[in-house]
């Protein structure tokens, strides 16, 4: 039995390939052939048996609609990164619950069909009228990324944050990595608002990477010199989840460099106990100000604390539980599937799709930079058991918690008895706010 | 802080319009979080000292510094790990059955080896 699936599988693979590398000047050269061929065969077998004729036609309409004559290099190419996604969840437990979507939603996307113009086979996900693209709605307006940010505000404890307010600074400090990416997307000749959307990757949250996308980076608005904004949506999400699921990765050599080891050693006062009233009055105060701040970030903050108001009001028990479980869930699987699917190679392949990788990389690099510098500069100002372990800066990107995870596992090294993750998700949480009001003001310039 | 990073933006040859966005981007994030943060370092705390005299006050009774509550994270785990142990002992319903479950097999005569055994005639 192995032997056999190992025989199709080579087969699979070599007509794959075959079908990859042929040229299609080459190919149509050779269709033109067969048709001649056949053409003339039909001149000179008149008489024969008309049902061979039409059982030809079929089969070689079959073989044209087939993926295995459609494929293409890019698609064989994004099928790869999207088997090398599962790959990532499964063998090393990256983000699994993104990555296995999103890799999935790679490979659907990139199955290639026929297309030719004016034909809608209603496949594809940016044919009108297919199911993907009904589902990649909740992408582009929007709608996936709040509901998302519900089930997170349900899901937070804020207690940490309460009880060490002061940690919030450095949520704001690792922000810094969007807007400077945003300079380096301007630099690279990307326009205002395409750079906008690219920045938001070094918030390091990917609802809030999609929202802005979607309504800055969404190749329908029209810019002030007549032409269309590029759709950045797919590359831009890829980036963000990408570099996400990398964190463990992407900032301990970051952390390394620029915290000493005396440094990383520093113990933090224990977090207060936070009584329930604090914990109510949270939401409702945190939505007030920063909507009144930056009202652009409604969609997401607004989600955020009225889930957070469902969970701590203690009396909603049910919707809080249906929003952080079977709900995000749901809005999860369609919002890892169809961002995966967006990828299609046409529209992904392009140069601009690389260089967003790299901004994305740089951005990730500059926020944890961010955070860390600025719990350094804050330690200048404060004694005793007050200072910062700079690592908990980190934190301030906003993945929640895989960077927290990241500040408590590096804490852990350099002393094993130092636990920073209480410590570390005040940043984390407060980073997820600063990224959604950064988020707010970019629309709000740029929109 | 923000008059380098003018300076560098600006060298660096873009716009004014985007250096604008980068600069009051940034800082309203930080006046945002910065706003949080002195709403629960500074006036939280007061409205609490307050609502626990105004209480003291309807009580008629002078406000005894022992009632502040000073529990620490390690106080709050203890007790946490307490209750969790605690909870994690009481049984509402004991079932009483103390045998062995019984392990059926399942049996098919299709899975029987005799009816793949060729009966060949004698």
């Amino acid at each position: 039995m192995r032997r056999f699936i190992t025989v199709i599988g080579i087969l699979v693979i070599l007509s794959i390939s075959w079908t990859a590398f042929v040229k299609p000047e080459k190919e149509k050269e050779n269709l033109t052939k067969t048709e001649n061929a056949v053409h003339h065969g039909n001149m000179m077998h008149l008489n024969q048996d008309t049902d061979t004729e039409g059982a030809t036609k079929g089969l070689r309409k079959f073989w044209e609609y087939s993926g295995f004559r459609n494929a293409t290099k890019g698609h064989l190419i994004m099928i790869t990164v999207g088997l090398f996604f599962i790959f990532l969840a499964i063998r090393y437990d990256y983000e699994p619950l993104l990555l296995i979507p999103i890799g999935t939603g790679i490979i659907i996307g990139n199955i290639p069909f026929y297309q030719d113009g004016d034909i809608n086979l209603q496949l594809g996900i940016y044919q009108s009228g297919s199911v993907l693209n009904y589902l990649y709605f909740g992408v582009l307006k929007g709608v996936y990324p709040p509901l998302i940010f519900l089930g997170l505000g349900a899901m937070t404890d804020f207690s940490s944050l309460l009880s060490n307010p002061r940690l919030m600074m450095l949520g704001a400090a690792a922000q810094l990595g969007i807007f400077l990416t945003f300079l380096g997307a301007l630099m690279l000749g990307f326009e205002p608002p395409e750079a906008g959307a690219i920045g938001i990757i070094g918030g390091a949250d990917g609802p809030t990477a999609i929202f802005l996308s979607s309504r800055l980076a969404n190749g329908v608005n029209i810019l002030p010199d007549g032409t269309a904004v590029k759709n950045l949506i797919g590359p831009i999400a890829i980036a963000a989840y990408s570099y996400m699921a990398l964190v463990p990765v992407i900032q301990p050599p970051i952390m390394r460099l620029l915290v000493s080891k005396r440094e990383r050693r520093i113990r933090m006062k224990p977090p207060r106990a936070v009584s329930k009233t604090e914990k109510i009055l949270f939401p409702i105060i945190g939505l007030m100000l920063t909507a009144f701040i930056s009202p652009s970030s409604l969609p997401l903050l607004g989600m955020l604390f009225f889930g957070n108001i469902l969970k701590e009001s203690g009396v909603t028990k049910r919707l809080a539980e249906t929003a952080r479980t079977s709900m995000v869930d749901i809005v999860t699987i369609l919002l890892g599937l169809t961002v995966g699917a967006s990828t299609q190679a046409d529209v992904f392949l392009t140069p601009d799709s690389l260089l967003i990788f790299l901004l994305g990389a740089i951005s990730f690099m500059i926020a944890t930079a961010g955070g860390l510098i600025f719990a350094k500069i804050m330690n200048l100002f404060l004694r005793g058991e007050n200072r910062i372990n700079p690592l908990v800066g980190a934190a301030g990107v906003s993945a929640v918690p895989d960077s927290a995870r990241v500040v408590q596992n590096e804490g852990l090294r350099a002393d094993p008895t130092n636990h920073l993750l209480m410590h570390a998700m005040t940043p984390n949480v407060s980073g997820v706010i600063g990224s959604a009001v950064a988020a707010g003001i970019l629309l709000s310039f740029l929109g | 802080m923000n008059t380098i990073l003018m300076l560098a933006v600006t060298s660096a040859g873009i716009d004014r319009q985007a250096t604008i966005i980068v600069v009051v981007g940034y800082l309203v994030v930080f006046i945002a979080l910065v706003a949080l943060y002195l709403v629960f370092r500074y006036v939280m705390p007061l409205f609490f000292k307050i609502k626990m005299y105004r209480r003291a006050a309807r009580e008629g009774r002078a406000l005894d510094d022992s009632e502040k509550q000073v529990l620490t994270g390690e106080v709050n785990a203890a007790i946490a790990t307490a209750l969790y142990l605690y909870f994690d002992e009481i049984h509402d319903y004991e079932s009483n059955v103390i045998t062995i479950k019984k392990v059926s097999k399942s049996y098919s005569p299709w899975n029987s080896k005799l009816y793949n055994m060729r009966n060949l005639e004698r």
